[in-house]
């Protein structure tokens, strides 16, 4: 297994705390206030499924990472660390 | 085309012609005119009435209430302005009569007889104003206030919200009137002589007087930018409001008609619009020998013998403090189903009024139209609508 | 027939009734079993007071302020006509009934699938039969995924007959939150079609938009998903035009889409498209009235 690029894998997540913040309208919450291991869905950032949407889209135009039905949607998706590592791993391909 | 523009972005009603938008429209094409008999209370007034129907008020001392919460449940909903109670100031402006009073005879009732003040009377004094009922059960956060202009609150109900929007007070006001049938407008009305024992007969040469009604009409209007803002495509809009008084009588308008026509014009300099502009008139036509014969010959100087015009009294009674906001939401309604219905309860032309309301369920085509009230004191005011 | 229990069930009639008519239709044919369906329809008119009230909600906007009477004889006009169309389905299915069905708005439909390599989604709404329309688009050789709460599946497996190893139609779970969204994107990605129920809004997020009228609610998530995804919406419609025939209609096609990119008022952009479903599914109650089988008061929030 390659190593992560820490120094890349910090820089995708700082791209995507800025792309939810401003994607998902999340109001009061600035993306520097986003903890690495807030959780996405239900509690932490409490998106529902109509944001998921917005995500998958988002993944494909900014990051070019098409999210594959892997039946593991719910661990990708679980915060801002999982998310952002599954972005590294399927954007060196 | 620029400047400011208020955008009318839902309505609702509940009156004897229907308790929802698709009945009224069902009742306004078969012409069924839903009088009858009084079963609210007791009088031994015998006159025709029109209640409206299967509408359980939760409270029974506070059927104002009830009934401007059920058209503003149906507003709201239209408009979907209920996501934004937090981060827009929402004004609420409503007209009533009934909802104002003080004289309440089961209080007053009560104590004479049985020494006792109950509690429900209070109660109604405390929390019944109507404006700030609604404001606080929502929790909206523009201003409120309880318009009491016997005829014409509803209408100047909606003038005074639209002040407010102007005024920048306010983003969006839930305006309009409610009033419940009841023994003391009742019985008033019947002691000036003006309430018919007959089903009434607006603008007819044979009019006998008024009939009593009860309802609520509720529009809500919007600033432009407001609803761009949240993405919502209004298509109808108030375009003026005008208000006179005819400082003259107590209870008979001017028989010059000078403060309707004063009102009338006003509200149509603000719609930068000309009388040949107007499709239609909703107007107050109660049914009174002097209202009608002032109101009709004032429309007729005004717009022409060629101006159609109803009076929808004829299907709902006369609502008092509701008739401007039930008045409001037909025209808006009018305006976009693109027709007027007959003007129930007309069939002989009047010469002493000069013109003659439509007879029949009437295409429209033009895009503005005006709602006139006049009331006790000697108040007229009148509304523009558009549509797109 | 059974007695009514406190929990019954809205899946009405048990396997004993669904047998008769079955053999009714096998032995007499379909006009005979359309026959039986007068009595059995008249019963649950006076026994079933929840259906009758669910149909109402439906039947008194329609033709609203009539009279008692006459609404009871809608409502019962509108049990038949459903009753008609599950014994017709049945008939199909069973290869005892050849139906005549016409496709309205095929060009439409062929022309959208060659501008894209995107499928689409397919709204359904509950007018006519759409579970058998729905098989009219087999031709087209793409696979449409069901999107469904995982315990409706069984009923749906058995009414369009599918067996396990099914290629044309899949089942997608609305349950499963990010998941059942990554799927719904994956399979219009790859030209398949995505079909979600339109117009009841169960858990969803949902609009208020006017419909007969008043005010009612309907989830806006497939027009959400559209608009993010840029793909079209097809409106599936379908009536009962005879004893034997059906038409079919996908020719409302609509491209939901952003106007302004102010995230705040995505919910009301999407309102208007919605709105524009709600005038489409108003139109066909116009043409076939007693062919809306929302047996549920969409008007409540």
């Amino acid at each position: 297994m390659p190593e992560v690029n820490e120094k890349k894998l910090s820089e995708i997540k700082a791209k995507l705390k800025e792309l939810l913040v401003s994607h998902l309208n999340l109001q009061h919450i600035k993306p520097e206030d986003i903890k690495d291991d807030e959780i996405l869905f239900g509690q932490g950032l409490g998106l529902d499924s109509l944001d998921a949407v917005e995500i998958v889209v988002l993944l494909q135009r900014h990051f070019g990472v098409k999210v594959k039905d892997m039946n593991e949607g719910a661990k990708i998706f679980y915060s801002i660390d999982t998310l952002a590592r599954y972005i590294l791993e399927n954007s060196q391909e | 085309m620029q400047g400011f523009r208020f955008a009318i972005s839902g309505f609702g009603i509940i009156s004897a012609c229907g308790n929802n938008i698709s009945e009224t429209i069902s009742n306004f094409s078969s012409k069924k005119r839903n009088c009858g008999k009084l079963t609210l209370f007791n009088s031994n007034i015998e006159c025709p009435v029109f209640e409206v129907k299967n509408f359980n008020s939760s409270s029974k001392n506070m059927r104002s209430l009830n009934l401007a919460f059920e058209a503003i449940k149906q507003a709201l909903a239209e408009s979907r302005l209920l996501e934004y109670k937090d981060s827009l100031r929402i004004g609420v402006s409503l007209g009533t009569t009934v909802a104002s009073q003080l004289n309440d005879i089961d209080f007053y009732r009560n104590y004479k007889l049985k020494g006792e003040a109950p509690l429900d009377s209070v109660n109604r004094y405390l929390k019944g104003n109507l404006a700030d009922a609604i404001s606080r059960h929502f929790g909206f956060k523009g201003p409120r206030c309880t318009i009491v202009n016997a005829c014409s609150s509803g209408t100047d109900a909606i003038g005074v919200g639209l002040s407010w929007l102007k005024a920048d007070f306010c983003d969006a006001v839930i305006c309009g009137g409610a009033d419940e049938l009841n023994l003391v407008p009742l019985a008033g009305f019947n002691s000036l002589g003006v309430v018919s024992n007959e089903l009434c007969k607006p603008f007819d040469k044979n009019r006998k007087g008024l009939n009593l009604g009860e309802g609520a009409g509720i529009i809500i209007i919007e600033k432009e930018e407001i609803c761009k803002k949240r993405g919502f495509s209004p298509d109808l809009f108030l375009n003026g409001y005008g208000l006179a008084c005819d400082a003259y009588h107590l209870t008979a308008p001017r028989p010059d008609g000078s403060g309707l026509k004063k009102a009338i014009e006003k509200a149509l300099t603000e719609a930068k619009i000309k009388p040949s502009e107007v499709s239609f008139v909703n107007a107050h036509g109660t049914a009174t020998r002097d209202n009608d014969k002032t109101e009709g010959n004032v429309l007729k100087e005004i717009f022409g013998k060629d101006i159609k015009f109803l009076s929808t009294k004829g299907f709902t009674g006369h609502t008092l403090g509701a008739a401007g906001g039930i008045e409001a939401v037909f025209t808006a309604l009018n305006l976009k189903l693109g027709w007027i219905p007959a003007s129930a309860g007309f069939d002989e032309f009047d010469e002493e009024i000069g013109i003659a309301p439509v007879t029949d369920k009437t295409e429209i085509k033009g895009k503005y139209a005006i709602s006139t009230s006049l009331a006790f004191g000697g108040n007229n005011s009148a509304l523009v609508i558009s549509r797109i | 027939m059974e007695r009514k229990s406190s929990n019954f069930n809205r899946k009405r009639g048990n396997a004993l009734g669904y047998f008769i008519f079955q053999i009714t239709v096998r032995l007499f044919g379909l006009r005979a079993a359309y026959f039986l369906l007068y009595f059995v329809c008249l019963y649950y008119l006076v026994f079933d007071w929840i259906a009758v009230k669910n149909a109402l909600c439906y039947i008194k906007r329609r033709f609203p302020a009539r009279n008692w009477f006459k609404y009871l004889l809608d409502v019962y006009k509108l049990f038949i006509s459903q009753g008609k169309q599950l014994i017709d389905r049945y008939a199909a299915l069973a290869n005892i009934v050849k139906f005549d069905t016409s496709l309205e708005g095929r060009e439409s439909l062929e022309k959208v699938l060659k501008t894209s390599h995107k499928g689409f989604i397919l709204l359904t709404a509950h007018f006519g039969n759409w579970q058998t329309a729905l098989m009219t688009l087999k031709y087209l050789k793409k696979k449409v995924f069901l999107v469904m709460r995982p315990e409706d599946n069984l009923e749906i497996e058995k009414v369009l007959g599918i067996r396990k190893k099914e290629e044309f139609i899949g089942f997608i779970s609305s349950e499963e939150g990010a998941d059942s969204v990554v799927k719904i994107i994956e399979a219009i990605e790859n030209g398949s079609i995505v079909s979600i129920m339109g117009d009841r809004k169960y858990n969803f997020d949902y609009v208020g938009v006017r419909f007969l009228n008043d005010v009612a609610y309907f989830p806006y998530g497939a027009f959400y998903i559209a608009a993010s995804v840029g793909c079209p919406v097809v409106v599936l419609l379908s009536a009962k035009t005879g004893t034997k025939s059906y038409i079919v209609n996908v020719e409302n096609i609509l491209y939901p889409q952003y106007e302004n990119k102010n995230k705040e008022s995505k919910k009301e952009q999407l309102a208007k498209f919605v709105q524009q479903f709600a005038n489409i599914l108003e139109n066909y109650t116009q043409k076939f009235p007693y062919q809306c089988f929302l047996f549920h008061d969409i008007w409540k929030e």
